[in-house]
């Protein structure tokens, strides 16, 4: 009898979570690896085509290989770049005075606060020659006429891996700054005596231990940025970048699924069940280094 | 235990903590409470003052040898007239029938009445006008003056003539109640329908910009004179013209009134107007507190009026009453001028059409945040009163920029000269920063002090004229943006004076500045003032506002609030029609505010405002007529009309698509082809084929054409004629033209888009598609050809590659460039310093071997659209056909212009509808010669690529300089490729050799 109310009670208290997780997230999921196996224009019904989506995928669309490639650069250089480097900086605001670190830590977290307001930095590499960096360089000498920075593909990566540096600040480094104030600091002094010579093997065999959840948490935090980069590239460098020069996985998802253009609904599932894929396996690559490090 | 304990002791600090907290908590909020009901209780009861007299404002000690009013009347040395001299039209000349009038009708552009009077004695006289307007296009007529064959002053050929409307059903109310708005099905009052009053009206000849706010004063000399009217736009039949004396009204404190006791004040609700001499004026609404009458928390109630729409000098509101008891009263008004900063807002009041003293030929209603109850003051801070005869009234008010004309003589005058110096200066150091920054070198002096003589000397002028504009704009009591503006540029000027070697680095800064007063002037010239009622409270007794308890309104506000949650913002309603016939729900029409605002507009209003028109035109001609009740709702951009169809929640017809959208969905078989009604043929017989191309698909017309707008080659008239420029009509004089702009540093501008590929394909005779539309034909000598003019303009002639068209048009840095139509739009809101500066013309084109010029351009267009889905088919169709029809788009852009300006001018694609659009006849003609010469793309699947790829391949061309066949070579593959996919896709033919 017992074994059976409790059971009901846990039903019941797990029962809003779940409903919602299977609604917004599992049905989605199946449905768009469903749909990723038919030809979908959004309005008539899907027609069933087996892995030929895949195949085009895979041999046949050569964009999708250059969003491929820029969602690589993002999620293997601006995402643990930008990890680290928020690690760092956390470390480093740990050291200030608690009403400074607050200060510092607002300033740091500003831009995600803000919203949408990587919009700024259109203004900044505004095309126009009165754009802040264009007319900088030309009253310098520098430039003669203006460098379409947001149009011309030379540059483009280069702006918008800019703008993700900046905006990598985010909850991760927040979870960072939290967990540095939790730290025993019995454990620095045993360290001391146990033959801790500097503040970076302190970090490295003290300070990173303890922190493994948050790492954790801000691994997940910082794949999930870097795959999911698309917005921002777009707001930056318009859609679609030219020759795809900032174009990733997820614009090219928008593209065919949700942009009036191709209306191909079928083949953008297929890129999404992918991009699904690859940051499902690069979490638990990740998953399994950090807690081999807990250890 | 010492734990729990310890735990213990916290719990009950932490409870006193709250306990203390709590209490200082509910303090706080009662303090609040009361502040704020106080505040209700009172509202600000106050008398208006008497505007201080100013000295005339005539700064300009240089004279500018032009023939300006303000030259000329300067030159006045004639004394007052003594008595008036009528010029009667209709006994000098053969008079026509109209409303049962005798009037002398101008009907043609150009028209002329000519007539002889005769002047007593020399003097300065005012003169008014006694006209009826016959039908038309419910714009203001315009006239031009002449005396013996000259015109006085330059501005008399810009005199207005405004007509009278009221809305409908006026007439018959019982004087003093409020007028009965219709309400829609959601109990929300609407706007109501209008009709022209066709009655004689007298109108003071005075400025029609509001740069002078007195009226116009002229020097007659004894003896014969000829006076000629000449029309200049619209229609109007003259009656008489009075020359008369300026009246000099004695002050309300010279009257000895009596006190009125015993009688209840009259109320007069501002919303119920009795006549308007513009249909900007309408009713309009707040529903933000309970005070103002009536109130609704939940619907609308249209319960004020002039609200942003009331604000330009000439614009009338009348109202009538009547009054029991005669006797002295004082006249209130509850009003509210929120917008112009520190300013006054200026209205001349009128009892019976005449102005009874003084003080009311300026009525100055000051600044301030909240609604106040004003009363008209007698100069002496008491308020005047006016003695009312028992029977009928109206009352009028007038809006004046009197108080403020001389500083916008003054500022545009300012403005002219600074645009004047800045030219100077870029032909100097040249402006274009874009391609000879190197040449605008910190390092470098230009002695632009000794090489453009008057220089510095125009400067101070300038500076000097400023500092006491800014006096004296400080002087009425302005603070804030005025202020700023103005001081920006006298101290940018001081620098420059001070160091003239910094002029070139600052130049961009100068010009932004020239902006700044430019928008200044056309800010200052507003004067706009919203009303909730107006007030005759007998004398003696003191004028009181209805005032609610803070409760009450609190109460209000939260049931507002409450009912919020419920209202769909985005319906605009349906109409409240109760039809019998009609079983059915109600044609659901989505409007896409993105499109709508894209291109019916200039940005200036958002789309919903256009929305609105349509909808009252659907209550007022569609569903009478129909007996179909129709839902109008408001949706972000046509593309969500993809996914709503899919979901199967889309509507029955969408209108204002954007040109791609009907094509995308017709492949996807969710449109009817309308093609296939009985009544297609004819009712698509005034519309272009260009109109329609972007809407065929295999066979079949998915949607019907609204709008269309297209490049017009804009230029600036004063430059080219300072230049000596003059304008291309073939690319060839187009190129030839460039080096002469760019010496003077002045440059031309062509959007890089790929819709000017699109242009120069089509004027070489090129297409896009083979015959079957299974193949771009970019292969072709042709489209190569036109690729490299393309490219070429920004490669070989430098063309700007990125610019704000209306920025630099307006300070002359770009005075040609080749943009859509509709700018015309922008530049008359938005640069009121530019009237009359600027024209459009075809674009230049390529000679043909006929001796003809090509001047192929392409179109946006918007649409309506049926969806397969809908169950009303013949209904939805009828609705396309009544809106797309003459009719429908007269009114519409009508009404459009109307209530929004020519800002808000419509491209109609309508060939007859455009017709009685208000462009000049030379304008008008321009127009039609390029539309002729429109030219559509059909869709095919997978033309998104075409543009992609082109932009791609420009950008490739342009920035990186590879080699322009090969790269388009390399692009139009790709496109075939995604064509013929796309062809496979939605089960059509492929080109084999592909």
């Amino acid at each position: 009898m017992k074994g059976k109310l409790e059971r009901k009670t846990v039903i019941l208290f797990m029962a809003p979570f779940t409903i919602l997780f299977i609604l917004f997230t599992i049905i989605p999921i199946l449905s768009s690896i469903v749909l990723s196996f038919t030809n979908f224009n959004m309005i008539q019904m899907p027609d069933f085509i087996g892995f030929m989506n895949y195949v085009r995928m895979f041999f046949a669309d050569d964009v999708f290989l250059i969003a491929l490639k820029n969602t690589l650069i993002f999620a293997l250089i601006t995402g643990p770049l930008g990890y680290a480097l928020s690690f760092l900086l956390a470390w480093l605001l740990n050291e200030f005075h608690p009403t400074v670190r607050k200060i510092f830590t607002f300033v740091f977290y500003s831009p995600i606060l803000a919203g949408n307001v990587y919009f700024i930095w259109t203004y900044i590499f505004s095309p126009d020659a009165y754009g802040l960096i264009n007319s900088i360089l030309m009253r310098m000498g520098v430039l003669t006429e203006p460098i379409q920075w947001l149009t011309d593909p030379k540059y483009i990566m280069f702006v918008v891996i800019l703008v993700m540096f900046w905006l990598s600040m985010g909850t991760g480094f927040l979870a960072f700054v939290a967990g540095m104030q939790n730290l025993d600091p019995q454990l620095n002094e045993a360290g001391a005596i146990d033959g801790v010579r500097n503040r970076f093997q302190e970090l490295w065999y003290i300070t990173i231990p303890q922190m493994v959840p948050m790492l954790l948490f801000g691994a997940v935090m910082s794949i999930s940025t870097s795959f999911a980069v698309g917005y921002e590239s777009m707001a930056i460098a318009g859609f679609p970048s030219t020759d795809y020069a900032a174009h990733t996985l997820v614009l090219h998802i928008m593209d065919y699924g949700i942009m009036p253009t191709h209306y191909e609904l079928g083949y953008a599932s297929t890129v999404a069940v992918f991009l699904f894929t690859l940051m499902l396996i690069t979490w638990s690559m990740v998953n399994r280094f950090l807690e081999s490090k807990g250890e | 235990m010492t734990v729990q304990n310890s735990a213990g002791d916290d719990m009950h600090r932490e409870y006193t903590f709250l306990n203390r907290s709590r209490r200082t908590l509910c303090m706080i909020l009662a303090v609040i409470l009361l502040i704020s009901a106080t505040a209700c209780g009172s509202e600000s009861n106050s008398v208006i003052e008497a505007a201080p007299p100013l000295d005339p404002l005539l700064l300009s000690e240089v004279v500018d040898h032009s023939k300006s009013y303000a030259e000329i009347y300067r030159g006045y040395s004639a004394p007052q007239a003594k008595a008036p001299i009528v010029v009667d039209f209709t006994d000098e000349l053969e008079p026509d029938e109209l409303h049962d009038h005798r009037v002398v009708l101008l009907e043609d552009l150009d028209a002329e009445a000519i007539v002889e009077f005769e002047v007593p004695t020399s003097g300065l006289y005012q003169a008014s006008l006694e006209y009826l307007m016959p039908e038309g296009r419910s714009q203001a007529a315009r006239l031009e003056l002449e005396i013996n064959g000259e015109r006085p002053f330059t501005e008399a050929d810009q005199l207005e003539f405004p007509r009278m409307f009221a809305f409908v059903g006026e007439a018959d109310l019982p004087s003093g109640e409020r007028y009965p708005f219709q309400r829609d099905g959601g109990d929300n009052e609407i706007r109501p329908d209008t009709e022209e009053i066709a009655i004689p009206l007298k109108k003071t000849l005075q400025n029609a910009y509001g740069i002078y706010g007195k009226p116009y004063l002229f020097e007659l000399e004894a003896g014969d004179h000829e006076l000629t009217l000449r029309l200049k736009r619209e229609q109007i039949g003259l009656m008489n013209l009075t020359f008369e004396p300026v009246p000099d009204r004695a002050s309300a404190a010279a009257q000895n009134p009596e006190v009125l006791e015993g009688v209840d004040p009259i109320m007069i609700q501002a919303e119920s107007l009795h006549r308007i001499s513009d249909l900007t004026i309408f009713p309009t609404r707040d529903n933000a507190s309970v005070d103002v009458m009536p109130s609704d928390p939940e619907s609308i109630r249209l319960n004020t009026m002039g609200l942003n729409t009331w604000k330009y000098a000439g614009q009338t509101a009348t109202w009538r009453f009547s009054v029991e008891a005669p006797g002295w009263y004082q006249v209130s008004f509850r009003a509210r001028q929120d917008v112009t900063r520190g300013m006054n807002s200026g209205r001349i009041l009128r009892i019976d059409g005449e102005i009874p003293f003084k003080e009311a030929e300026l009525v100055r209603f000051p600044f301030a945040n909240d609604w106040q109850l004003l009363t008209l003051g007698d100069g002496n801070g008491e308020a005047a009163a006016i003695y009312l005869e028992g029977g009928e009234h109206t009352i009028s008010l007038e809006a004046t920029t009197e108080e403020i004309s001389d500083v916008l003589r003054e500022l545009q005058r300012a403005i002219t000269e600074l645009n004047g110096w800045y030219r100077e200066i870029i032909m100097v150091t040249g402006s274009n920063p874009d391609a000879d920054r190197q040449v605008v070198d910190a390092e470098r002096d230009y002695n632009l002090d000794q090489k453009i003589p008057g220089l510095i000397e125009g400067f101070e002028s300038l500076k000097d004229r400023l500092e006491l504009l800014q006096n004296r704009i400080d002087e009425i009591g302005g603070t804030g943006n005025a202020a700023n503006f103005i001081s920006e540029v006298t101290y940018q000027l001081e620098m420059f004076i001070d160091k003239p070697y910094r002029i070139p680095t600052r130049l961009s800064q100068f010009s932004g500045n020239i902006s700044s007063l430019a928008s200044l002037m056309s800010e200052l010239r507003e004067q706009p003032l919203e009303l909730d009622y107006l007030l005759f409270t007998p004398y003696g007794q003191s004028p009181k506002a209805p005032k609610s308890g803070f409760f009450e309104q609190m109460n209000f506000r939260l049931q507002g609030l409450i009912s919020s949650f419920s209202i769909d913002y985005s319906a605009l309603g349906t109409t409240a029609e109760e039809t019998t016939a009609w079983t059915g729900e109600p044609l659901r029409v989505w409007v896409s505010v993105a499109d709508l605002s894209g291109t019916a507009n200039t940005g200036v209003f958002s789309g919903r405002d256009q929305a609105e028109v349509l909808r009252t035109l659907v209550d007022n001609r569609f569903t009478p007529v129909t007996n179909v009740p129709v839902a109008v709702s408001l949706v972000p951009d046509s593309a969500v009309l993809v996914q709503a169809t899919m979901a199967g929640m889309g509507p029955d017809v969408a209108v204002f698509v954007g040109q791609v959208t009907p094509a995308q969905l017709a492949m996807r078989g969710a449109l009817t082809d309308l093609s296939q009604f009985a009544t297609w043929e004819e009712d698509t017989k005034s519309f272009y084929p260009s109109a329609i191309t972007p809407f065929r698909y295999e066979g079949g017309v998915y949607a019907m054409p609204e709008t269309q707008s297209y490049d017009m080659m804009f230029y600036r008239k004063d430059i080219f004629e300072n230049l000596g420029l003059e304008l291309p009509d073939t690319w060839d004089e187009f190129y030839a033209l460039l080096p002469e702009l760019q010496q003077v540093g002045m440059q031309a501008g062509i959007y890089q888009s790929d819709q000017t590929f699109a242009s120069l394909l089509y004027q070489r005779d090129g297409s896009f598609y083979n015959e079957g539309l299974t193949k771009t034909t970019f292969d072709t000598a042709e489209a190569l050809d036109a690729f490299r003019q393309w490219t070429g303009l920004y490669v070989n002639y430098s063309l700007p590659l990125s610019f704000d068209f209306f920025n630099r048009f307006r300070t002359g840095e770009m005075p040609v460039g080749i943009v859509r139509f509709t700018n015309a739009n922008y530049l008359s809101a938005g640069a009121p310093e530019l009237d009359g500066l600027w024209d459009f013309v075809p674009v230049p084109g390529i000679p043909q071997e006929d001796g003809t010029i090509d001047r192929s351009v392409t179109a946006d267009s918007t649409a309506g659209i049926l969806l397969a889905d809908s169950k009303y088919q013949e209904e939805g169709y009828e609705f396309l056909r009544w809106w797309t029809g003459a009719d429908a788009q007269i009114e519409f852009a009508a009404s459009l212009e109307q209530i929004m300006g020519p800002s808000a001018r419509y491209p109609t694609a309508n060939r007859e509808a455009f017709e009685t659009i208000a462009w000049t006849t030379e304008q008008s003609q321009n127009l039609q010669q390029q539309w002729a010469d429109v030219i559509a793309i059909p869709p095919v699947p997978g033309n998104y690529q075409i543009q992609r790829n082109l932009n791609f391949a420009f950008r490739s061309v342009v920035y990186q300089q590879t080699n322009p066949r090969e790269t388009l070579n390399r692009y139009n593959n790709d496109i075939n490729e995604v064509i013929s996919r796309k062809r496979l896709e939605f089960g059509l033919t492929v080109e084999g050799g592909n």
